[in-house]
């Protein structure tokens, strides 16, 4: 008795945990279809905001601008945190424990210094234009990091005799690398992808202090229409898009897997 | 989902979309302009009344070939920069700044900044000109500005003579009511007793724009005293004005359209032409009514400046030319629903703009101030600081 209580207490309060999560998600999407431009009352269904949302070329394109820098960032800050995280775990040297936790500091700096600090370099100590090379260089600098974290832990549960092996077997180094290493480190690779392409795509701060000409992103774009534009619900179309797109990505992943699986 | 990790076929297709994206979006930056006009043509096309731009002036900008512009993303009227692009074949790149203070914390930090044109207010104009960050405006170069533009406005108190700016729009900082809640034909009604001597009739439902210097400001133009005053006393004064209305201030927030539209806030103090507009949403049942109080209120313009790192300062004195023709600042007063000052426009306005607008009566602008330095530097802004901590606490 006293365990279907607790199994259903857990019930419970997991459903309100997800509710928690859901619920603004929920809103946010049935809104989308509301045909009041303010979206404060239900006036009507509609799906004009989308068709607005793809006719207007400066959200298009800031969109366009926002995945590319987080496509970018993603690949590069992934690569340097994984080979720093692997560098940190494998290889023991002076200063390892305070560089391990140096790491750090670009996720606890407040982000408004960072990012002035990041425009003042990028002027004028090692004059990187700004726009898409200094956003991106921004972007990495700060989500690499994570993907050293998350490599860091993936390490510590992985069997290392395999490399051994390997090499035992062999192999040279680049091939245990490509053969052993890195898909023994996928997961760790991946779950650094995807927290940093979002990390990156909704940075605000540090990309309005290095943006140049011509670089305005998504979420740039969308606080300064939030000033005077008479189509707020706009962005509950656009928010909507970014919570599917995801999802839609990882069915197709599925699909193109289970494709396979049933060619073969 | 490890699986699905290590198959190769996962990062074939991830990497096939961010090629598609990369070609997407490099197209995307392909799109040429349309056939532009040569100097000849047009001189030949302007309408009656309108001059053109130097030889000079045309050909450099031009040669430029793109014109960085750094204002309000959704504000303006699209058709107005499509329409310059077409007609000079100028690619004009835009950017927006989420407020004024941030766009002006970014020249500070990096004085190359390299914008054309900057959608800016007087504050911005006076730290951008004391830092030496401006271009003076060449007046050989905007000869539709120097027709058009107001002889008051010429000679504004933030920028005597308009050698560092050029202005586009005037919002009044005053107050909105919604005629749904509040009566409109109150006898306090529009005077500021009825905002700041706090009524029942609106206790728990009045916004205030979450900006010191307006809302001190407005509060000793209720006083009889200029917005600008440095006198501690004044400032006591309004002070213990703001203290007493607290009770009757839902929030100090500087973007409460949400919930003026959704009637959770009946009287809201800020610029009323953003209020207005939301009567183009609102339809004919238009609920909000501007008041304009009879002491003046706090003008807000907005300034057209150029930047010293722009690279193509003669697209910006040719946009302003282009934007004073009559007709294109009829569109852009047409789409912002905004104050101005440009004396050929008024015929042009649509009549349900000006009845969303209800213009305040002739003569008002000499009532109303612009933020001056005395209010935002020094012992001005020390006092004002010091009573926004005590009413936001």
């Amino acid at each position: 008795m006293k365990i279907l209580n607790a199994r259903r207490i857990n019930t419970i309060v997991s459903m309100i945990g997800y509710l928690f999560v859901w619920a603004p998600i929920v809103v946010l999407a049935i809104f989308s279809f509301n045909a009041s431009a303010y979206g404060v009352k239900w006036e009507s269904l509609t799906i004009k905001w989308y068709v607005d949302l793809f006719h207007t070329p400066e959200i298009m394109q800031a969109v366009l601008r926002s995945l590319l820098i987080a496509s970018i960032t993603t690949i590069f800050a992934t690569a340097i945190g994984t080979l720093a995280g692997y560098g940190l775990y494998k290889y023991k040297f002076a200063g390892r424990r305070f560089l391990r936790m140096s790491v750090l500091l670009p996720i606890t700096v407040p982000y408004v210094i960072m990012a002035g600090a990041l425009l003042v370099y990028f002027t004028r100590i090692v004059h990187i234009p700004l726009g898409y090379p200094a956003i991106i260089i921004a972007h990495i600098s700060f989500s690499a990091p994570l993907a050293v974290f998350v490599t860091l832990g993936r390490m510590q549960r992985i069997n290392w005799s395999l490399e051994e092996a390997s090499v035992d077997l062999g192999a040279n180094t680049l091939t245990t690398w490509r053969k052993v290493t890195i898909p023994l480190l996928l997961p760790a690779i991946f779950a650094s992808a995807v927290l940093i392409f979002p990390w990156s795509f909704n940075d605000f701060t540090v990309t309005y202090f290095v943006a140049g000409v011509g670089t305005t992103t998504l979420p740039l774009y969308l606080f300064s229409m939030l000033e005077y534009s008479l189509k707020p619900v706009l962005i509950n179309a656009i928010s909507l898009i970014f919570i599917i797109m995801p999802i839609l990505l990882i069915m197709l992943i599925y699909l193109s897997k289970a494709r396979t699986k049933h060619g073969s | 989902m490890l699986k699905l990790v290590e198959n190769r076929k996962t990062w074939v297709f991830i990497g096939g979309l961010i090629f598609a994206l990369a070609v997407s979006f490099m197209g995307s930056g392909l799109v040429g302009s349309a056939q532009a006009k040569t100097y000849k043509q047009y001189v030949a096309s302007l309408p009656d009344g309108c001059q053109p731009v130097p030889r000079e002036c045309f050909e450099q900008a031009v040669a430029g070939k793109t014109f960085a512009m750094y204002d309000w993303a959704a504000w303006w009227p699209e058709e107005l920069y499509k329409g310059f692009e077409k007609e000079f074949g100028i690619k004009i790149v835009r950017d927006n700044y989420p407020n004024l203070d941030e766009a002006l914390a970014k020249f500070r930090l990096n004085p190359k900044t390299p914008y054309d044109f900057w959608l800016t207010n007087p504050k911005s104009v006076w730290y951008m000109k004391n830092w030496k960050l401006l271009e003076t405006v060449n007046h050989d170069w905007i000869p539709n500005v120097n027709r058009y533009l107001a002889g008051d406005v010429k000679e504004a108190s933030w920028d005597k003579g308009y050698n560092y700016t050029v202005l586009t729009t005037l919002g009044y900082d005053a107050y909105v009511i919604n005629k749904n809640f509040i009566n409109k034909d109150d006898s306090r009604i529009p005077s500021w007793k009825f905002l700041f001597e706090g009524w029942d009739v609106y206790k728990d439902r009045l916004v205030m724009r979450n900006e010191m210097n307006r809302v001190i400001g407005n509060t000793l133009k209720y006083l009889g005293y200029s917005l600008n005053s440095t006198n501690p006393k004044e400032l006591k004064e309004a002070e213990d004005v703001l203290v007493r209305l607290k009770p009757h201030i839902m929030a100090f927030n500087s973007w409460p359209k949400r919930a003026v539209m959704a009637g959770e806030v009946w009287i809201v103090e800020g610029v009323v032409h953003d209020y207005l507009s939301l009567g183009k949403l609102a339809g004919p049942e238009n609920p909000f009514v501007p008041c304009y109080p009879p002491k003046g209120c706090l003008l807000s313009p907005m300034l057209v400046v150029m930047p010293k790192g722009g690279n193509n300062p003669a697209a910006c004195h040719l946009f302003l030319n282009y934007l004073y023709r009559p007709d294109n600042f009829a569109t852009l007063i047409n789409g912002v629903a905004y104050g101005h000052g440009h004396t050929g426009v008024n015929g042009l306005i649509k009549e349900k703009v000006v009845k969303w607008m209800t213009p305040p009566e002739a003569g008002y602008r000499e009532k109303c101030e612009v933020l001056l330095p005395p209010a935002f530097t020094g012992q001005g802004e020390k006092l004002r600081a010091a009573i926004w901590e005590k009413l936001k606490k």
